[in-house]
């Protein structure tokens, strides 16, 4: 059994599923985060999968690129989160909805 | 059944169960750790598929900085883990189910389409390539990439300054 375009496609479904579920049931902020991670680890695996399945190298460009956002989201977020703990001694963002009317 | 099928399927299951504990584990301690199982996993994956550069970016940025990270922000905020306990998690069942449901909707809409595929290109080096896709047909993406790296730092120092009382 070789290895084709879908095992790459059906491996980046799994990880975007998991991804979802962590954002939708995790109260921590920073698990949330994780989540968010997954997701976008996701997304590459599809682009090399296409990239390796298509010859050319753009696909890994994008890959590359997603890897930067995801670098930089993770700053910004975390800047966020210790801001929240700051002001409110906690992380869970279930109580974290002082702008709710 | 050759070596790189075996690799593939050994590191799919390492990136399969971090990626499932780094979901379903109720401590997020725990869940960071499952998660560096999950990237390495990845790494492999791309090296199987022959984005060599790729999966050493992934090890430097994943597993040696956005990691790091992660752990600081729990050492930094560790009250919550304590505070929340065993109820980190809510919704455990409708998020379970959602998941399941949009996987198998992802995989049929897969299972549906037909990819234009060429034959796996023999493995080779994609660093020179890749660099020259960056500084030629990508510059102006690489540029700006630059600027959002740099705003996105100096905005989280900025955020994370001792305010004035």
């Amino acid at each position: 059994m070789s290895i084709g375009l879908y095992h790459y496609l059906l491996l980046g479904t799994f990880l975007f599923a998991t991804g979802v579920v962590a954002v939708v049931t995790r109260r921590n902020a920073i698990g949330v985060l994780i989540g968010v991670e997954l997701i976008l680890n996701a997304a590459n695996v599809n682009l090399v999968g296409f990239s390796r399945y298509s010859g050319g190298l753009d696909a890994q460009v994008f890959a590359l690129f997603v890897i930067v956002l995801a670098a930089a989201e993770a700053a910004v977020a975390l800047a966020i989160i210790l801001q929240l703990f700051d002001k409110r001694t906690d992380v869970d963002v279930d109580r974290a909805s002082s702008l709710k009317g | 059944m050759g070596a790189d099928v075996i690799l593939f399927w050994v590191f799919a299951a390492m990136t399969v169960a971090g990626g499932l504990m780094a979901a379903l584990l109720p401590r997020v301690v725990h869940a960071v750790f499952s998660l560096l199982l999950c990237f390495l996993g990845v790494t492999g994956i791309y090296a199987v598929a022959g984005a060599d550069f790729l999966a050493v970016t992934q090890v430097v940025v994943y597993v040696g900085g956005v990691l790091v990270l992660f752990a600081f922000g729990i050492l930094l905020t560790g009250r919550t883990a304590l505070a929340l306990g065993d109820k980190e998690v809510r919704h455990r069942k409708t998020g379970l189910v959602l998941g399941v449901l949009l996987a198998a909707g992802l995989v049929t809409a897969i299972k549906g389409s037909v990819f234009k595929t060429a034959a796996a290109t023999p493995v080779e080096g994609t660093t020179e390539g890749l660099g020259k896709l960056l500084l030629g047909d990508y510059i102006i993406l690489f540029e700006f990439a630059s600027v959002l790296l740099l705003v996105a730092l100096v905005g989280a120092a900025y955020l994370v300054r001792r305010q004035p009382s």
